[in-house]
């Protein structure tokens, strides 16, 4: 049962941060509800005041402009799965919009929603972090940037002021010679990730590492982890074989599952990083060399 | 095989086209004048003593209309488990009780105006609780100075078996037939492992239902989700203390059971509000609910031990049974009996030894699941099966076929033990297992895969083939009876009222064909009215795999008493001997004269012109032997051995039901249960903390397969005739879950060269076992 | 606080005032009277309370009603008579489809979604479609099939 609260419908963002200043503490935005009404249902947040996103033109779209994509946060995931641009130019974002959910969560779910809901084994957000993806946050203040990794801050806890919202989320276009991979391990086709991860390869024209980011997801710390070992080791170097299994081996050592997970144990996580990281990389390696992402 | 007009014909479900419209037939699809909204308050501890109970607030709070708890209602001791009486299940359980046994036992529940106030009106009781040590695993239950679950004086059963809650207890039997120790001795080889399996929710789909309200006679009516509506009436009855004249179940189309609704879970509160507030009252599970408030199947450590020559000749077979009943004890006995009663008559082996215990733990209570206790002893026995061929050198579709029972066989178990206790001597008189092997077999590709798999190619996914073969016998025999009742209307149609429950499983429609069959006429003629008590005739209900076998026998009786009502009426109108009579498509036709009178014409004379009388009958089927139906079942699987996933390729599965009276609805039966079974064996599981919480109560952390995760599965019907059932037809609803788990099992082993004893095959598990056999 | 709210329910209108903590599937069930769309679990995860919002399948279990204002809602009963089945339903019947049937309309109305934009749907896009929808009875064989034969009867080409 959801508790007794009073509900508004704004059109515009100004109206959406007017209404977070007065209010913010005891506000919450609504999306596509699928994660807030659940926690409501369970009692775990009882807001006095919900604000509904949805009926704001401004905030729904998929644009591309200059280097790079502007999704509207409250575009949906099945909105992001049909999107002939995304498909075509960002496959990173199509895989893992498509391994999240059902038909019916997808419908409702948002981007916006997920981002800020933190959840460390949500599936977009390692391959916006491996797209060096921005939030632009508005609130009374004006607007910021925060790069995602920075956005996330602990278990469903974000950097997201209580009368600021999301507003966009801006992904920057892989440059060429990128091939990106995202990988994920559930117990059936739709749960939640055991574990995910996100890798983005970008080569020199002399075939060397330009550019990676290795991203894992699934509950391998409070947050996702954007993984600093592996960029240190591939950067500049010739990848193969050999070297991305030691890289994939090394990402393992940053992860920091929990042990009280149903999903797997933290053995079970770091084990199958490994693989996982492993196979994300040679299979974006091959997509790199191959010219597919572009 | 014999040809049939009707029976054998994929005839669309009598109540399909409603159902897939949305009509409002469900329990929960009705909405009565002044209804109430019932809650339970649940143990947040796994035992613990009630030492007082507040309701005050409670009770003070506006839109509350009954608050019930131990202080204020009748202590009446029964079980919960809807079986015949006297039920084979202790009487271990009260509607309320100054103790709770496990996290989500009942403490108190409430009526309210709406589900909000009811909600709001839990949090308001005030529970004193005085914690007790518990006990978890089966394993130490039993010890000396465990906790004591059931330390009530006044738990008991009601049929002479052993029973000692003392020391958590619940059941136990042992039984020898021929003479283990020398079957031991005259083996080349012996094999023994240590065997678990887990627990497992049904997942319905529809949670439990009743709605209770009273008629204008002022007879209380329950609204149910229940297999069992006459089992239901009884132990409401018992449970409120007023005679059963007084109640009357309806069973509406049911959402799905499995055996999870062969259970007496909701309908004695929600009966109790609506007596105590004389409105009806709505008392529906959440889904959380049914994880931690109904049953499970109950989760079993086993020990086998069998001896092979090496002719192939199976010499001895020891099973040891654990099976962990949890808190309270329904179908804990009955459950653990079949592990033998059912499972083991599978085998051609003249040694057998099984001793088996049955024990009280602080966990969710076990009850009824499809394959009850079968399915968990097909486990070790397919595995050990499958070892003992590697370990002669023989393949396995030839060992199983060598050593199973066969048309015209006994198995000594049959006398020795029923899933009750004593059982009745029989003799296999319809078998297509060994066809069923061979078939299966070849449409599965099972040779050529055996060899394609010694090669396994480069790279971490690995892949194999295994197979198992199983048995599931229907009915408790002597023991189950199935009635129905039919009566002729003006146009020659019929209305075939019937005691079975049809809980989504075709029932209606199959016990239709065999009406229809009977008498010759299209199924469209037949009205089925199922599972009232005011209205239909008794019937045990839809469990131990009977409804169309004994259900179906009671139609066929009711159809033949019919059609000689029919005949005599018709001889008269004719003026020929009832001899020279046949009946043919609604008509009864005179073979001497070729003189036809229609069904309508018979029925009008009879309502209307002469020696008036109602064209009905009633008759009974009273099970004598359980009818045994095989399948052998080949997966084919492929295993990632980095990441330790399993993922089920091919599946084929052929099946002896009989003669399949609807062989769409018998495929749909086949493949529902193997899918329950693969989900059980690879991603299904329960998790608890130490402190007896189950820690995912949902669908999104208990999971069961969705579209996309599904094998290619083939299903073979391949028929036999048995003499006993309804023109040939034997039981198919609970057989075909007991493969996946010994066959996955095995498939994983023909891939990876390693066994899992434990279940369920996990990534994790898998991974596990694959870097333990590494660092070997 | 309670609000009128309008919106489009099987082809009518219908205004009906609502509180804003009451969900669609409720609202359906009992001011509606439309028991089609059902409870399986409450927290997105069953799909049995599948309902059509602007043609698109979502969970009336995790949708505000208040929110549907000026949209199209379609559930089970809106689809097809027993005059007039909807070709999904007539298939559901004859492939066996339906053994319970408590799945049965929110499967039916992610096929039809699937079907509306995709008349020729491959194996796997078939279960992908109904992949939110939970069923415990069919082990999903026949379902797929009856999907199948539905697109055929639809005008979908199929080879
Ligand atoms: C059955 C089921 C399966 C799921 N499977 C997956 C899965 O496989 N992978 C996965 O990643 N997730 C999964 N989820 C989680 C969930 O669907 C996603 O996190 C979803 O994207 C949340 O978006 P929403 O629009 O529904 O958010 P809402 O529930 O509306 O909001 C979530 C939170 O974000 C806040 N919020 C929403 N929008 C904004 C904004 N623009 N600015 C600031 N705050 C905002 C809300 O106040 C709320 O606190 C699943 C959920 C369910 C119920
Ligand atoms: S009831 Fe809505 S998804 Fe289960
Ligand atoms: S038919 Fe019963 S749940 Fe699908």
């Amino acid at each position: 049962m959801l508790n007794d609260l009073e509900y508004f419908e704004p059109e515009t963002i100004s109206d959406v941060i007017t209404f977070l200043a007065k209010h913010g503490k005891d506000t919450k935005l609504i999306a596509g509800g699928t994660d807030l009404l659940v926690d409501m249902k369970k009692g775990k947040v009882k807001p006095k005041y919900l604000v509904n996103l949805m009926k704001i033109p401004e905030l729904s779209h998929i644009i591309e402009d200059g280097g790079g994509l502007r999704i509207g946060a409250t575009t949906t995931f099945r909105e992001i799965e049909e999107s002939k641009l995304i498909k075509e130019k960002y496959p990173l974002l199509f895989e893992a919009a498509r391994a999240m959910g059902t038909v019916q969560i997808r419908n409702m779910a948002t981007i916006g929603g997920n981002i800020c809901n933190a959840l460390p084994s949500a599936d977009i957000p390692p391959a916006l972090v491996a797209l060096d993806a921005k939030a632009k946050i508005v609130g009374q203040s004006g607007e910021r940037f925060l790069p995602l990794e920075e956005f996330f801050v602990g278990i469903r806890k974000t950097a997201l002021e209580s009368d600021e919202l999301i507003r966009e989320v801006h992904v920057k276009s892989p440059p060429a010679g990128s091939g990106t991979a995202f990988l994920k391990i559930g117990r059936t086709a739709s749960d939640l990730a055991t574990l995910n991860v996100a890798v983005r390869v970008t080569l020199e024209n002399n075939g060397a590492c330009k550019e990676v980011r290795v991203v894992v997801g699934g509950g391998v710390g409070p947050t996702l982890i954007r993984s600093k070992r592996a960029e240190t080791l591939l950067e500049g170097k010739i990848l193969e074989e050999p070297l991305i299994e030691k890289t994939a081996r090394e990402v393992s050592k940053e992860l920091k599952p929990r042990p009280t997970s149903i999903r797997a144990s933290p053995f079970y996580k770091i084990e199958v990083s490994k693989v996982l990281v492993k196979r994300a990389l040679m299979k974006a390696l091959g997509r790199a060399k191959a010219g597919e992402d572009r | 095989m014999r040809e049939f007009k009707v029976v054998g014909k994929s005839v669309p479900k009598v109540d399909a086209f409603p159902l897939a419209l949305g009509k409002p037939l469900f329990a929960d699809d009705i909405e009565l004048k002044g209804m109430l909204h019932a809650k339970i308050l649940w143990s947040p501890h796994a035992h613990a003593r009630i030492k007082n109970i507040d309701t005050g607030k409670t009770e003070a709070l506006p839109g509350v209309h009954a608050v019930l708890c131990y202080k204020n209602v009748p202590r009446v001791v029964h079980t919960s488990a809807g079986q015949s009486w006297p039920e084979p299940s202790p009487y271990d359980i009260v509607m309320f009780d100054n103790k709770v046994r496990h996290v989500g036992d009942r403490v108190a529940a409430i009526a309210a105006e709406t589900e909000e106030i009811a909600e709001k009106a839990l949090k308001l009781i005030k529970v004193e609780y005085e914690l007790l040590p518990a006990v978890f695993d089966p394993e130490q239950a039993m010890d000396e100075g465990a906790p004591v679950i059931h330390d009530e004086p006044d738990c008991k059963y009601l049929i002479p078996v052993f029973y000692d809650p003392k020391h958590n207890h619940c059941a136990h039997i042992d039984l020898e037939v021929g003479d283990f120790e020398q079957g031991m001795k005259e083996a080349d080889f012996v094999i023994e492992h240590k065997f678990k399996t887990h627990h497992e929710q049904h997942c319905s789909i529809e949670p439990h239902t009743c709605i209770c309200y009273f008629d204008h006679a002022g007879r209380l009516v329950i609204r149910t989700s229940t297999q069992v509506p006459f089992h239901v009436r009884r132990i409401v009855a018992q449970c409120l203390q007023v005679p059963e004249r007084m109640i009357r179940v309806i069973k509406p189309r049911i959402g799905g059971g499995f055996g999870g609704k062969q259970e007496v879970l909701i309908d004695d509160v929600c009966a109790m509000l609506a007596m105590r507030t004389k409105r009806p009252v709505r008392l529906v599970y959440t889904r959380e609910e049914e994880f931690t408030s109904a049953r499970v199947r109950h989760p079993m450590v086993m020990w086998a031990k069998t001896g092979v020559r090496k002719d192939g000749t199976l010499t001895a077979i020891q099973l040891r049974v654990l099976s962990n009943a949890g808190a309270y004890g329904p179908h804990a006995m009955t459950v653990m009996n079949n592990t033998c009663a059912k499972a083991l008559p599978l085998f051609h082996c003249e040694n057998i030894k099984w001793i088996a215990d049955a024990v009280y733990t602080n966990l969710i209570p076990g009850g009824a699941y499809r394959g009850y206790g079968v399915t968990q002893a097909a486990f070790p026995m397919g595995v050990m099966m499958d070892e003992m061929a590697e370990t002669i050198g023989m393949d396995p579709v030839n060992f199983w076929k060598m050593n199973t029972i066969k048309k015209g066989e006994t198995s000594p178990i049959f006398k020795a033990l029923s899933e009750t206790g004593k059982g009745v001597e029989m003799i296999v008189e319809s078998c297509s297992l060994p066809e069923c092997i061979d078939r299966g077999a070849e449409i599965f590709g099972w040779r050529e895969k055996r060899e394609r798999f010694k090669n396994q190619p480069e790279g971490p996914v690995k892949y194999g083939v295994g197979m198992s073969c199983m048995v599931q016998g229907g009915t408790v025999p002597l023991i189950d009876m199935a009635s129905a009742f039919a009566k002729m209307n003006d146009d020659g149609s019929f209305n075939l009222l019937i005691g079975a429950a049809d809980l989504g499983t075709g029932a209606d429609t199959v016990l239709a064909q065999i009406f229809a069959e009977t008498l010759d006429i299209p199924v469209e003629d037949v009205i089925v009215y199922p599972s009232d008590t005011d209205i239909t005739p008794f019937d045990k209900g839809a469990y131990a795999s009977g409804t169309t076998y004994l259900s179906g026998m009671a139609v066929l009786k009711t159809a033949e008493k019919i059609k000689e009502q029919i005949l005599n009426v018709a001889a008269d109108m004719l003026g020929e001997p009832k001899e020279d009579l046949r009946i043919e498509n609604k008509a009864v036709i005179s073979s001497k004269s070729g003189k036809r009178v229609e069904f309508s014409q018979i029925v009008k004379r009879a309502l209307y012109i002469k020696d008036q009388f109602q064209i009905a009958a009633i008759a009974s089927e009273l099970s004598r032997l359980p009818p045994q139906s095989f399948a052998a079942h080949f997966a084919e699987v492929e295993v990632d051995t980095e990441t330790g996933q399993v993922k089920v390729l091919s599946y084929v599965a052929a099946v002896d039901c009989g003669t399949a009276v609807n062989p769409k609805l018998a495929e749909g039966q086949v493949e529902g249960a193997i899918l329950n079974g693969i989900s059980y064996a690879l991603t299904e599981e329960f998790f608890f903390d130490d402190k007896g919480r189950v820690l995912n109560p949902s669908f999104g952390d208990y999971k069961i397969f969705s579209a996309p995760d599904i094998p290619k599965i083939t299903t073979i019907l391949v028929p036999s005739y048995e003499p006993t059932g309804p023109y040939g037809a034997k039981t198919v609803g609970e057989v075909n879950i007991n493969g996946p788990l010994p066959a996955i099992s095995n498939a994983i082993y023909n891939a990876v060269g390693t066994r899992l004893y434990d279940t369920p095959f996990t990534s994790e598990r898998v991974l596990n076992v694959l870097k333990e056999k590494g660092a070997d | 606080m309670k609000k009128e709210i309008e919106f489009t329910i099987n082809g009518k209108s219908r205004k009906l005032t609502v509180k804003p903590n009451e969900l669609l599937l409720n609202v359906i069930r009992e001011d509606l009277g439309l028991t089609g769309t059902k409870y399986g679990c409450g927290t997105g995860e069953c799909g049995a309370c599948t309902v059509l919002i602007d043609e698109e399948p979502v969970l009336s279990c995790l949708t505000l009603a208040i929110t549907v204002d000026k949209k199209k809602v379609t559930t089970i009963e809106g689809i097809g008579t027993d005059e007039n089945p909807h070709p999904l339903q007539q298939a559901f019947v004859e492939t066996g489809a339906v053994q319970c049937g408590f799945c049965t309309p929110g499967m039916i109305l992610s096929a039809k979604t699937l079907l509306d934009k995709n008349p020729n749907p491959t194996e796997d896009e078939i279960k992908r479609a109904i992949e939110g929808n939970l069923c415990r009875c069919t082990g999903y064989i026949k379902i797929i099939e009856a999907i199948k034969l539905a697109s055929v009867r639809m005008g979908g080409r199929r080879k």
